[in-house]
Parts: C-alpha cells; sequence; structure tokens
C-alpha cells in the first residue's frame, strides 16, 4: 500500500511541475504531406486549396485537401522565398544562390521570366497587390528591390543595410521589414521607396518572420531568442513580448479567429513549433509542439484551420 | 595689504562657488555602469509582472542591476548607485527600508511612497493606485497625462515639452498606474487630471524637505507605474520619431529612462559660501547692472515709505544703478534694465498686468500681484492669500520654512524653518503652479509656499509660459528693515539667482 501511495504522490508532484504549456497542449502533427522533401519556404493559396512549397530546384505543388503532390516547377537555384498574386495567377519564387526571381504561371505551372534579384542572396518576397509589385528581400547585401508584378521588371531599390528578411506591406504606402542583423524593422514609404525609420524588436533577437494584422493595428515577429514580439506600427514600438518553448523561430503564419482572437503558429530552428494566441489585448504562449517536421517556414490554411510546417523532413500539418 | 589679499580671495571664491550652485544637465548615458540594486517581489497567479522586462532594459542602457527582495536588509544598498523599488514588492514588508539611504531612491510601489517619507499616509487622498475596475474612468483618464513645465529637469531630461501627452499605450491592455500627493519640497514633473495633487512623476532633490520634516538624504522620485504598465509605456520609434507631435506624444519610455538618468545624477549642491562672500559676489555681479524700482510715489504711510527708501539705499550700496518708476508709469520703462522690483507699495489695482510680459527678470514684492503678473491662479484666499490680513484664519507670522534649501535662493542655509523677519506680521502665501520651484512655506501650512521662483521658459498660472526668472519674495510694504540677517541674505540670493543665466 505504501509503495502505491508513493508512486501517486510522485505523479501528482511531477504533474503539479509540468509547464502549463505543455499540459494546454492540443496541437499536434495531424498528417504529413505525400512526396514532400526538404523546404524553406511555404505559400498557401486558399481558394484555389493549393500549397506551393519551395526547395532546393524547384516548387512543389500540393492539393491541400488530398494532401498530395500536383505538380512543381523547376527553378535553378535554391529557392527562398515564395510570393503568390493570384489575382494575376502569377507566382513568384527567390533562387537564393542565383540572386534570381523566377516568375511563374500558376495554372500552367510554367515559367514566364527569370529576372535580377536587384541584390545578393534573395529570400523572402512580398506581394503587393495595390502597388502592382513584388518586394525582394536581399539578405547577403541588405537591398530591399522592387519588381514589377506583371511583368518583372526592376522598379527600384533601396540600400537598407543589414540581413533583411520578412516584409509586409500594410496597404497604407508603408512596407516593414525584418532585419535579422540589427534587431530591427525598418520602415519604408512605398511611393517614394525611401526609410521612415527603424523600429527596435527589442528584447527580440535577430527578426526573421513577421505578420502585420492590419485592422487591430499589430505586428507580430518572430525572432531567433525564443521571443515573440508584438509593435504596435503607429507609435512603432514594442507592445509585448511572449516567451516562446522553442528556440529560433524562423518562420510565422496568423489565423484570425473569431472575436479578433489571433493565433501565430512559428516553426522554430530546433524542430519545435509555436502557437501564441492574442486574445484581445495580451499575447500568451498557447501550445509548444515538441515534434513538428522542423524549423524554416510556415503557412495556413483558414479553411480547414489547419497550419504548414515546413523543414528538412518535409512538410507536416498540424492541427487539433 | 592684508585686507586687499582677504578681498581677492573673496573675489576668486565668489567666482568659483557661483557656478557650482548651477543644475548640472542630465547625461543621456547616466546610466552607464551604474550599479542598481532591483528591489522586486512577486505578482499573483496570472498577474502580469514587468520586472524582468525592466531589468533587461537597464542592462541595454548599461547598468549593473542585482536583483533583491523586500525582506533583504538595507544595506544591500550599499556601495550601489541608484536603488528601484517595484511595485510587486510586498510594502508592508518593505517597510521604511531605504528611507534613510544616503543613495538616489525610484520607486513605482505607491504604498512606499509614505513610507518613504514622499507622501502622506492616506490612500486615495495622499497616493492611490487606482484599480481598473472601481476606477475604470479613472483608469482611462490616465492614459493622458499633463508635463507641467518644460524646465523641469526630468521632463528636460526625457525632452518631454509641456502639455498633454500619452505615457501609456491605450491600446496595449489594462494597468494599474498610481499617483501620489508629495510636499511643495518636491519637483512635480507630470499629473494626472491636471491636479497637482495626483503627481504621476514626482522627485525630491537631495536635502528637500519632504513629507513633515523628513529631508532627503539623496534624490528620490516617485513614479506612476503598475505591475504591467512598463511594457505599455509609450515609446515612439520609426516614422513617429520623425513626427515632432508624436514624438512629444508617445513618451513614456523617455520618462522612465530620464527619471532614471537625473536620479542617479550629481545633485544639486547647497550654496556652501560664507556670508562674506555671498556679499561679494553679489557686489560683484550688481556692478553695471540696471535696476528698475517699481513703486508707489508719495505713500501716505510713513513705514512704507521708510522700507522703500531702506531698500533702495541698499541696492545702491551693492553696486546696482537703480532708478525708480511710480506703478502708474508705462511698463516700457523696463527697456534696457537688467531687472525689474516690484516693491508692495504698489497697488495691484493700479499695476495691473505690467511686467507681467516683461522678457527680463522680475523680482515681485507684492504678493497680491502674484496672478495679475501670471504666477499664480487668481483666486483670493483659494489660489493665494495673506497672513495676519483683515479677515484672514492664519495669524502674524516671522518664521518660514526652506524646503528647497538646495537652491541658490536659500543663501546656503539648512533645510528646515529659519527666521525671515525680527517680529511676526503680514505673510503671504500662495499655491503656485507645478512649474514652480518652491523655495519656503509658511510652517503649520505645508501647501501654502510664501517664497518661489520661475525659471525663464517655466509654465506658470494658467499656461503662462515666463519670459524671463521671476520671483515672488514676501516683502510686505514696510518689513524691509524687519528682515533677519538671513533674511537679507536671502533676498540678495535672490537678486543673484535673478541676475543670474538661466539654466540651459
Amino acid at each position: 500500500m505504501r509503495p502505491i501511495h508513493a508512486v501517486l504522490t510522485s505523479l501528482v508532484l511531477a504533474a503539479m511541475f509540468v509547464p502549463a504549456t505543455t499540459l494546454a497542449q492540443d496541437y499536434k502533427a495531424v498528417s504529413t504531406l505525400q512526396g514532400a522533401g526538404p523546404a524553406q519556404a511555404l505559400a498557401v493559396d486558399t481558394q484555389a486549396r493549393r500549397l506551393y512549397a519551395g526547395r532546393q530546384g524547384g516548387v512543389d505543388v500540393f492539393d491541400i485537401d488530398s494532401g498530395s503532390k500536383t505538380g512543381s516547377v523547376a527553378v535553378d537555384g535554391n529557392v527562398g522565398g515564395l510570393a503568390l498574386a493570384p489575382d494575376l495567377r502569377r507566382g513568384y519564387a527567390t533562387s537564393t544562390d542565383r540572386s534570381s526571381v523566377v516568375i511563374f504561371d500558376l495554372d500552367a505551372l510554367t515559367i514566364v521570366s527569370t529576372v535580377p534579384s536587384g541584390g545578393k542572396q534573395p529570400r523572402e518576397l512580398e506581394y503587393d497587390p495595390r502597388a502592382g509589385v513584388v518586394y525582394v528581400s536581399n539578405a547577403g547585401d541588405g537591398r530591399l528591390a522592387v519588381i514589377d508584378a506583371k511583368s518583372g521588371e526592376p522598379k527600384g531599390s533601396l540600400a537598407l543595410g543589414g540581413r533583411l528578411r520578412q516584409a509586409s506591406a500594410d496597404g497604407r504606402g508603408n512596407l516593414f521589414v525584418a532585419d535579422e542583423a540589427r534587431d530591427v524593422l525598418h520602415v519604408v514609404d512605398t511611393a517614394s521607396l525611401t526609410s521612415l525609420g527603424e523600429i527596435s524588436v527589442w528584447p527580440g533577437k535577430a527578426p526573421t518572420a513577421l505578420v502585420n494584422d492590419v485592422k487591430e493595428r499589430r505586428i507580430y515577429v518572430a525572432t531567433g531568442n525564443s521571443k515573440m514580439v508584438v509593435v504596435d506600427p503607429d507609435p512603432g514600438q514594442m507592445l509585448s513580448v511572449v516567451d516562446t518553448g522553442g528556440t529560433g523561430a524562423a518562420g510565422i503564419a496568423i489565423q484570425y479567429a473569431p472575436a479578433r482572437l489571433v493565433r501565430l503558429f512559428m516553426p522554430n530552428a530546433d524542430g519545435t513549433m509555436d502557437v501564441v494566441q492574442n486574445a484581445k489585448l495580451t499575447a500568451t504562449l498557447e501550445s509548444s509542439v515538441p515534434k513538428a517536421a522542423g524549423g524554416t517556414a510556415a503557412a495556413f490554411d483558414e479553411k480547414t484551420g489547419h497550419a504548414f510546417i515546413a523543414g528538412p523532413n518535409g512538410i507536416q500539418v498540424i492541427g487539433k | 595689504m592684508f585686507k586687499t589679499v582677504r578681498n581677492l580671495v573673496l573675489v576668486a571664491f565668489s567666482i568659483v562657488v557661483a557656478p557650482a550652485t548651477a543644475q548640472e544637465a542630465v547625461r543621456d548615458d547616466a546610466l552607464q555602469g551604474k550599479q542598481v540594486l532591483f528591489v522586486v517581489g512577486q505578482t499573483g497567479k496570472g498577474v502580469p509582472n514587468d520586472d524582468p522586462l525592466i531589468r533587461d532594459h537597464l542592462g541595454t542602457l548599461g547598468a549593473k542591476v542585482t536583483m533583491a527582495a523586500a525582506t533583504d536588509p538595507a544595506s544591500a544598498a550599499s556601495g550601489k548607485d541608484l536603488v528601484l523599488i517595484s511595485s510587486t514588492v510586498n510594502a508592508r514588508e518593505l517597510g521604511t527600508r531605504y528611507r534613510d539611504a544616503r543613495v538616489p531612491v525610484v520607486t513605482w510601489s505607491a504604498y512606499s511612497f509614505p513610507l518613504l517619507g514622499m507622501t502622506g499616509d492616506k490612500l486615495h487622498e495622499d497616493f492611490s493606485v487606482v484599480r481598473e475596475k472601481p476606477f475604470h474612468n479613472e483608469n482611462h483618464a490616465d492614459y493622458y497625462a499633463h508635463a507641467t513645465s518644460s524646465t523641469n529637469a526630468i521632463l528636460k531630461a526625457a525632452k518631454l515639452p509641456h502639455g498633454m501627452f500619452a505615457p501609456l499605450l491605450f491600446s496595449g491592455g489594462v494597468t494599474d498606474p498610481s499617483w501620489g500627493k508629495p510636499s511643495r519640497g518636491a519637483d512635480i514633473a507630470v499629473v494626472f487630471g491636471g491636479e497637482l495633487d495626483q503627481a504621476a512623476v514626482f522627485s525630491y532633490e537631495r536635502d528637500a524637505v519632504m513629507i513633515g520634516e523628513s529631508v532627503a538624504p539623496a534624490r528620490r522620485v516617485g513614479l506612476f507605474l503598475g505591475h504591467n504598465s512598463w511594457s505599455i509605456l509609450s515609446d515612439a520609434q520609426g516614422p513617429a520619431a520623425k513626427d515632432p507631435k508624436e514624438f512629444a506624444w508617445f513618451g513614456g519610455r523617455r520618462l522612465f529612462d530620464a527619471a532614471l538618468r537625473w536620479a542617479v545624477s550629481s545633485p544639486q549642491a547647497r550654496v556652501t559660501a560664507s556670508r562674506e562672500q555671498q556679499r561679494v559676489a553679489l557686489e560683484r555681479l550688481a556692478r553695471g547692472k540696471k535696476v528698475l524700482f517699481v513703486r508707489r510715489y508719495d505713500l501716505p504711510w510713513p513705514e512704507n515709505e521708510a522700507s522703500d527708501l531702506a531698500q533702495l539705499a541698499w541696492l545702491k550700496s551693492l553696486g546696482f544703478e537703480v532708478s525708480t518708476a511710480d506703478h502708474m508709469e508705462p511698463d516700457s520703462r523696463a527697456q534696457g534694465m537688467d531687472l525689474v522690483i516690484v516693491s508692495a507699495s504698489t497697488n495691484k489695482y493700479k499695476l495691473g498686468i505690467k511686467y507681467a510680459d516683461a522678457n527680463l527678470p522680475v523680482l515681485l514684492l507684492e504678493a497680491k500681484a502674484v496672478d495679475a503678473l501670471g504666477m499664480v491662479s487668481r483666486r483670493r484666499n483659494v489660489d493665494y492669500g495673506v497672513n495676519d490680513h483683515k479677515e484672514s484664519l492664519y495669524p502674524p507670522e516671522n518664521y518660514v520654512n526652506l524646503v528647497r534649501s538646495y537652491h541658490p535662493i536659500g543663501a546656503g542655509l539648512p533645510p528646515g524653518q529659519f527666521k525671515l523677519f525680527k517680529t511676526p506680521g503680514v505673510l503671504a502665501w500662495s499655491r503656485p503652479p507645478a512649474g514652480a520651484q518652491v523655495i519656503a512655506t509658511i510652517p503649520n501650512q505645508p501647501e501654502h509656499a510664501t517664497l518661489f521662483a520661475f525659471e525663464k521658459g517655466a509654465t506658470m498660472a494658467n499656461d503662462m509660459v515666463a519670459p524671463g526668472r521671476r520671483v515672488l519674495f514676501p516683502l510686505d510694504a514696510p518689513r524691509f528693515p524687519d528682515l533677519t540677517e538671513d533674511g537679507l541674505a536671502v533676498y540678495g540670493a535672490a537678486l543673484q539667482w535673478l541676475l543670474s543665466r538661466p539654466a540651459p
């Protein structure tokens, strides 16, 4: 009797000291996409029910609902970023080691043109439908380049310095660009293509990815030191910070839920994935998934409520 | 020969001493390398706690932070440059620790304000912690505050102009800010709700008289933060930092940093010169200076006439070039002058608003004209009044309480009461706005300032900006001969301060 009592006591005590995030964990890998290899860029076309995955040598296309691979586009080099323009039926992929941007047809899955990226080591892309342009973050030399979304013609560039990563346009004429080297977000006036200043992401370091909730005036920034920083873009300041479970955040995808709730899905380089929720005004860590695929990119499908996480081991579908 | 050498020494000393009394500017890197003791506690489950963020932030400013608990002995402050006390501490456990610490203390533990002698101890009267639910409206009002005067040292360091601004980000969620009602020995930088009695940021210089007779052993600052306020302190970055109005509006984090930077900067030193040295310094300053003495000509009261004439003689004996003007003459008489003295022999009704906008120093001796010159608001017996005057409830008085002994006008006197006049009599009082530097109050009337000054550019009553330095010295019409030796020294120190270069 006494040994059983001791065991029970131990279990109860153990349960008390299990981190709350682990207890609340309800997100898990619900499936793995068939035929997906290592990938480092993802983009979802919810209407077309397609997921695009950038990898070494090309872009794979998957049917979201069936989870099967339906096509691919061959790209010379390593794809480091993707953007989709469904209204133009165009897709864009950076070739990081070729310093180029490949423009492809979303329907035919054929290359339309390949244009210079305007800098070195291009990574993430941002399509701005209002301006009809694609912004290219050149991580290697800190140059932000602009290309015409239809023609691929260069429309200018801006030397911001640092190591540029994901950018996000707010539809009001501002573009926010994460700078992994300087721990800031650059604010760019898209009309004049000039810098309007910098916003510190302290206490975050090495920001790699961001999403911009334009209506709520919040930018969620995934950073490399286990912190997700919430920025109010109006005064331009850190508003709150969430300590995440994993380290080396490599991407971020947002889910807009009812009642002004948002969820942020962040894959980490250590193979974990964090889910942060921001209900009303206080962001909190909702879940930390210990064994996600990987740590390179994330995307979200509003219809199914599933997140896609890419990494060296393929692409996993994360859900409840 | 001996006398000549002695005089040379006095002159040299006066030259050396004068600048030492000036307020030093607060450096941007003031916290670099400073040892900070950060006294913190715990918050309840689910209650946000910004202490770790503040600790890390101090690190980015170059400070070396040591954490401490409320129950740690006060000796933990030994060797430190600054003690910070968070709202998360249990004030009951902390008690009066650090009250006597000769190290600057900055606290946002409102319940510790009274224990540190910084405010009285009545909740919601002397200090308050605004709670979100029962004080919903107040809480929301506290997202907006008022910077009292651009001449305030902390505001200056924060580059915050006078006026309304947002210390907290409204969209950042609920918080529980606090306020305090410090003594008139304090400098109030920021108030909530436009109320002087609800100071969001206030400070005591070393040697300032705080509540009761307690004297600040080192700089003290009270801040308004709650447990989770720091992370939502406003801060203009990016494009907002380039818009002057956005920069001024979102100044919460700059204000926090500035309060700490001010706290660790060198305190203002009390005048150490002897009376003789002060007299020599004043004579040196007076040389070639033109003073306009505004009075009422042909006074029907011999003692008032005698007092004016005695003052004029004394001013001339110091070396001033003195001219006189009747109170009915136009204030264009002040053109070309270095200083205007408005005697209490003037009649407020006839003086009117003359000299209110004079962009040169003004020494006002006619206390009833404080409102006409924009130094105090206009309600008689509320904003200003007089002891021992007709219907006054306050008795004759000749002592004053020096609450700001470190001010150059304090003439080196120690903090506390001193005899300004030889005999009890009329003594004027005022409730000047926060932009004033209150040098002395009336004993047992801690809210009644009787000797106060405005720096050039300070915000006076009704948002009027002082066009030049201003001093109210409570010298009623017949009382110049009644000044004590200390009183005359303070009068001289007031002249010296008025004629010195305003703080940068």
